[in-house]
């Protein structure tokens, strides 16, 4: 099977933005193990594409973000380093509000203007 | 001395304004990790050619972009990568940081400092990968580069601005040469415009670059030239970005109007280099498993060798890159994609070579295509005859094999051209200035030197230059200027050198 078909399961394999457990092993009964395999990896990479993690050292509003990504499953994460910011990191593109980072950016100046 | 106060008060500026500063990365993940070339997946907003980081500090560059994944190339050793490791764009393409601090240090492609000093200050960042001049920004190359070789100086000139290439086999004195320009570029009066010299060693011995630098350092010339350094245990990916590197110094020179030699020792390397990153990266394969843009790879980075016209500064890059034939065979792959791009060709023949001829030059098949542009009218003025004379020789030199006896004009005619072979031979390490090549050449074309035995000629013309500074000064300004000589000028120096003669 090609990897256009496998991949079409793939996203046949999703209701919404929820994995449909029975669909899955209905497909994943009719490949052969390196179809599998590829299959799996066509799972994994749309996963990615359906969720948004949301990363903050407190408390995480998950329904203002729902109106903000409607298409996509929040998922929510305690990270303490970030200091009074918040990360989003959507499929493969990350973006951050951090006191950490701005603190960075002053390093980096101190260490560029002053030798 | 760093003030609290200062960095208090930029604390505070930044936390007023805080909630505004949006960083935005695209990430990956690491897929699979071999022979120096990463598969990440993600990085969908990455570009061609962009700067990564992985999460133990390495650093890499994307070569290849597909529908799934991104190919990097890694620009160190990457020990400490594992599946799964997360990549980071940095939304920047490869660039060095130059600065004018650069001059008399030796550093690797990515502008790193390799020679144990101080730290490198930044003035500014050049691409190394940038589009060449376009014409209209250009004018002819119209000034000589000397250097110092009299075989080049007379028959094959160079000039600023120039791409001549440096093409032989193994251990011909490719490299000899090119140090020896460098070393001739040191300043002999105040009057004249440096040229920054910038020697790029791709896929050398460590031993032989050190050799190289101790050479340069101890001849005076280290201080106005640059070596950028990706030895054989280098990766691939860094002895393949080297020349642009060296490439991207110069243009910073350039900008000044500063006039820059580039050595690349050796593009044979370079396209091993690039034909090993592409093969990895499963790159259709071509002829001798070359990939497809082996020519696009040497004729961009040559064609950013340039003169500029006044408007633009004035100022030249002139490139020698260095080839290594095998077995003589100039008609390989490689050798005719970087004689086509080049100006000219520096043709050096192990027979030659082992004849006791050094430099190994082989005169017939060596040229200049800029020529006598590149002269000053001194040299030129000599050089035709020089030519004529060894022109002359070579066609006559099969009859001697014969063993018959010949008429005394052609046996006149091969004494002639022995002694011009003779002539040219120069020791390393040893670049002679204008005048003094012009005396040399100059003896032996008006027959001066018919009566000097050939075993005594490296002698005679060591001590004629040394006789001729100390006892008659002047004849040497007249001709620092590189004007024709006047005719009573001429024939003082014949009355010279026969004085000399006398006592030789």
């Amino acid at each position: 099977m090609n990897k256009k078909k496998i991949t079409h399961l793939a996203l046949e394999s999703y209701n919404g933005v929820y994995l449909n457990e029975r669909k899955v092993n209905l497909i994943s009964s009719l490949f052969n193990r390196s179809d599998l395999k590829k299959y799996i990896t066509a799972l994994k990479s749309l996963d990615n594409t359906k969720k948004i993690i949301v990363s903050s050292p407190g408390y995480i509003d998950q329904r203002s973000f729902s109106k903000i990504f409607p298409n996509k499953r929040i998922i929510v994460k305690k990270d303490s380093s970030l200091l009074l910011g918040v990360q989003i990191v959507d499929n493969d593109t990350v973006y951050r509000y951090s006191l950490k980072d701005t603190l960075n950016k002053i390093i980096e100046n101190i260490e560029k203007d002053y030798d | 001395m760093i003030d609290a106060d200062k960095i208090v008060q930029n604390l505070e500026k930044k936390l007023a304004t805080f909630g505004t500063d949006l960083k935005t990365q695209n990430i990956g993940k690491v897929i699979k990790y071999a022979d120096g070339v990463v598969i990440a997946s993600g990085l969908s907003k990455a570009t061609m050619g962009e700067k990564v980081f992985f999460n133990d500090g390495s650093t890499g560059v994307v070569l290849n972009l597909d529908e799934d994944s991104v190919s990097i190339t890694l620009l160190d050793v990457g020990q400490k990568i594992k599946e799964g490791d997360i990549v980071k764009t940095t939304g920047l393409t490869l660039g060095i940081d130059v600065s004018d601090s650069l001059l008399g240090r030796v550093i690797s492609p990515l502008g790193e400092a390799l020679d144990g000093k101080q730290k490198i200050k930044k003035d500014k960042t050049m691409p190394l990968e940038k589009i060449a001049p376009g014409v209209i920004k250009r004018e002819p190359v119209n000034k000589p580069l000397k250097t110092g070789i009299k075989a080049i100086d007379s028959m094959i000139p160079i000039g600023r601005g120039q791409r001549e290439l440096i093409i032989g086999d193994r251990q011909t004195g490719k490299t000899a040469i090119a140090i020896d320009t460098i070393i001739n570029q040191k300043l002999k009066t105040k009057s004249e415009k440096q040229v920054i010299c910038i020697y790029v060693a791709i896929g050398q011995k460590r031993s032989t670059i050190t050799q190289i630098i101790d050479r340069l350092s101890s001849s005076g010339a280290l201080s106005y030239s640059i070596v950028v350094a990706a030895s054989s245990s280098e990766p691939a990916s860094l002895q393949y970005l080297a020349p642009y590197a060296g490439a991207a110094i110069a243009e910073y020179f350039l900008e000044k109007g500063k006039d820059v030699l580039v050595v690349y020792d050796d593009l044979t390397k370079h396209a091993w280099s690039y034909r090993q990153i592409s093969l990895v990266l499963r790159r259709p394969a071509g002829r001798e498993a070359y990939p497809g843009d082996i020519f696009y790879l040497h004729s961009r980075l040559l064609e950013r060798a340039v003169k500029l016209n006044k408007e633009n500064g004035g100022g030249s890059i002139t490139a020698l890159p260095i080839i290594e034939t095998q077995a003589n065979d100039i008609s390989a792959y490689i050798p005719t994609n970087v004689i086509s791009i080049t100006d000219g060709q520096i043709y050096l023949q192990a027979d030659l070579f082992n004849a006791g001829i050094r430099p190994a030059i082989n005169v017939g098949q060596s040229v200049s295509r800029v020529g006598g542009a590149a002269q000053t009218p001194a040299i030129k003025s000599i050089s035709g005859k020089l030519r004529l004379d060894l022109a002359q020789y070579n066609s006559l030199a099969a009859f001697s094999q014969f063993g018959s006896e010949l008429d005394p004009a052609t046996q006149k005619q091969l004494d002639r051209g022995k002694r011009l072979i003779e002539i040219l031979k120069q020791p390393q390490f040893h670049p002679l200035s204008e005048s003094l090549e012009f005396l040399s050449i100059f003896a032996v074309t008006n027959g001066l030197m018919d009566d000097i035995p050939l075993e005594s000629f490296e002698r005679f013309e060591t001590e004629l230059h040394n006789f001729i500074p100390r006892n008659n000064p002047k004849i040497i300004e007249e001709f620092s200027s590189g004007e024709k000589p006047k005719v009573e000028l001429l024939d003082k120096i014949k009355k010279i050198i026969l004085e000399f003669k006398k006592g030789f």
